[in-house]
């Protein structure tokens, strides 16, 4: 089970290879469990680099490089390089440090397909995404499914782990401090006022 | 030779891995009470229970797997027979549990519809309040004849406009008298992100029983939203001597407007407007709202409130541990807090009255899901019927 000090110990690159063989299983496997009591550590935005694109970068590298192990050891090692040098290349063409879009529309839904994650955005909301610190910055209502296990930043000091295939709703008006996030299968619980507009904003029967 | 050789020991192959292979057992898809669960990951299932002062259920092995986008916790349970609006939006369907989910029986037309309100005339007539799913303002009444699956009458309610500010309707109770229909309800806007509010006062609508016309509405400002959609959790009853009671939800799981107090009220038998003499006001007495309304015996009633203290905002309020269970007077309005683990999971149908006991479903922080009974003879509580860690949330109690 993945835990706030395994999760610290393989972003600072002290993980053991048991301990990062296990959250990497973790990063590939939707339906592993987390421990209840986790929390995202909060210094993300000191890092200077982002903790999901970090996991992603080391995801991406192993995957590749299991893949390969079991192939002739000269090329696993060529494979590798030039794995390493796509995935350079990857965050430096396409992991956009900032992504701002809005949606005016008179009522349509605005989608936007990234490599990591889908976003549709209600009608008058706006997102803003930092790949730099992992800051989502909301306001109205937006969709979001992670295609791989990601870490968004609601604020400087409140982070949320979003599961690779969950739908997740995030909710916002100007007078709130942070966005509140809620997993598809959570939305049962908010009052049937907002249960109605969210169904409504994003046309769910 | 050889052919007799190998059909020799391929049965013999068949019979040892038939005998090596662990015994499933069919799970159960008919008995006296069903409850929806919801586990870990979100997924829901039925399990079907006949005693629930003892035992152990597991997911996995005793209960029925449901779809998740095709049903929620506002199914309809009566005589062995689910009711569920159609995921599409367009019909309501009779469905029979077998061991591989609910099939669908029957259904009849009912467009871009959602349920605020049932009540049951008899043992097959259902009626059924709907808002339109587009504006939730038009509020339709529908009579089904559940054996048939055949409406008997459908018709559209005509309740006043609300306050401009407050454009939504919400439907909280409907009281069936025999020349009278009492409907309570309220006015509520919703703007973008969290910003949802309740108008400051209650409406109990009398329409004439033969063709529905609007008599007169009763404003009642001591509280805000009237009852609840009462296919989730339940906030009325009729007790034995025929008074109704129904409690007020202002609090941010329902109304949103929680400087309003919750509160009980009273329609007495033969009354058709809020007994105005009547008032127990819970949030002065646990200076905390609450949700959820049973009847426990004569003259008392257990009610599930929150515990302000215990959580933080919209976001944790179904996943904090802060639910107590009350026991109220309805004559005096003393409460007495029954002494049980803290409750999560906002709006639950999880309490089941019968032979003197109460059997009260809570999901506790030490991950430990199932019944606690309360006696009220001995007035003692004591563990019944536990559930699997893998259960989340006992969303609701029905006797099936």
């Amino acid at each position: 089970m993945l835990n706030p000090e395994l999760l610290h110990k393989f972003q600072t690159g002290q993980c053991s290879p048991a301990e990062r063989q296990q959250v990497q299983q973790w990063l590939e496997n939707d339906d592993l469990e987390v421990d209840n009591t986790f929390e995202i550590p909060s210094n993300l935005s000191e890092t200077k680099q982002s903790m999901w694109a970090d996991m992603e970068a080391h995801l991406e590298v192993s995957t590749k490089k299991a893949r390969w192990r079991n192939y002739k050891s000269w090329f696993a090692v060529a494979a590798l390089l030039l794995a390493t040098i796509s995935i350079s290349a990857y965050f430096l063409q396409n992991n956009t440090p900032f992504i701002a879009v809005e949606n005016n529309l008179g009522g349509g839904l605005k989608a936007l397909h990234e490599k990591n994650y889908d976003l549709i955005l209600a009608r008058n909301s706006s997102a803003e995404m930092d790949a730099e610190t992992g800051i989502l910055a909301i306001q109205g209502e937006v969709m979001i499914k992670p295609k791989k296990n990601m870490v968004i930043a609601l604020t400087s000091t409140e982070n949320k782990l979003l599961k690779q295939g969950v739908t997740y709703y995030l909710v916002k008006s100007k007078m709130d401090h942070a966005a509140v996030v809620f997993a598809g299968h959570e939305l049962i619980f908010l009052s049937p006022v907002l249960q109605k507009h969210l169904k409504f904003q994003f046309r769910i029967s | 030779m050889h052919s007799r050789l190998a059909y020799f020991i391929i049965s013999l192959s068949c019979l040892m891995l038939q005998a090596c292979s662990p015994r499933v057992t069919e799970k159960r898809s008919q008995g006296k009470y069903s409850f929806y669960l919801m586990d870990k990951n979100g997924k829901h299932f039925i399990a079907i229970i006949n005693q629930l002062d003892s035992g152990s259920i597991t997911i996995s092995r005793d209960a029925i797997g449901i779809s998740n986008r095709e049903f929620d916790r506002s199914i309809i349970v009566k005589d062995a027979h689910y009711y569920h609006l159609s995921p599409d939006a367009t019909s309501f369907v009779k469905y029979a549990l077998n061991t591989k989910g609910l099939q669908a029986l029957d259904s009849i037309p009912m467009a871009d519809q959602h349920i605020e309100n049932k009540h049951w005339i008899d043992q097959r007539t259902l009626v059924l309040f709907t808002l339109d799913n587009s504006s939730y303002t038009h509020l339709k009444y529908w009579k089904i004849d559940v054996e048939k699956m055949r409406v008997l009458d459908e018709r559209k309610i005509n309740l006043p406009q609300g306050p401009t500010a407050f454009p939504l309707l919400s439907l909280g109770y409907a009281l069936f008298k025999n020349e009278q229909i009492c409907l309570g309800y309220c006015y509520n806007s919703v703007s973008n992100g969290l910003n949802f509010n309740t108008v400051d006062t209650l409406y109990n609508a009398q329409l004439s029983g033969s063709d529905f016309q609007l008599k007169q509405v009763d404003k009642n400002s001591r509280s805000a939203y009237p009852g609840g959609v009462n296919t989730v959790q339940s906030y009325s009853f009729i007790d034995k001597k025929g008074d109704f009671y129904f409690m007020s939800c202002p609090g941010i799981a329902l109304g949103n407007n929680p400087k309003m107090p919750t509160a009980i009220f009273r329609i007495r038998k033969g009354e058709f407007q809020i007994d105005p003499h009547y008032f127990i006001n819970v949030s002065e007495s646990l200076q905390n709202h609450a949700y959820g309304l049973w009847e426990l015996q004569q003259g008392y009633a257990i009610i599930r409130n929150e515990r302000r203290d215990r959580y933080q905002s919209f976001a944790d309020h179904h996943s904090s541990y802060h639910f107590e269970y009350h026991i109220v007077n309805l004559e005096n309005g003393k409460m007495k807090k029954l002494k049980l683990p803290y409750d999560k999971g906002t709006r639950k149908e999880s309490v089941w009255v019968e032979n003197d006991k109460a059997y009260i479903a809570i999901d506790d922080e030490q991950n430990q899901h199932g019944l606690w009974i309360y006696d009220l003879q001995t007035k003692t509580i004591k563990k019944g019927l536990q559930f699997d860690s893998q259960v989340d949330f006992i969303l609701r109690i029905d006797k099936q």
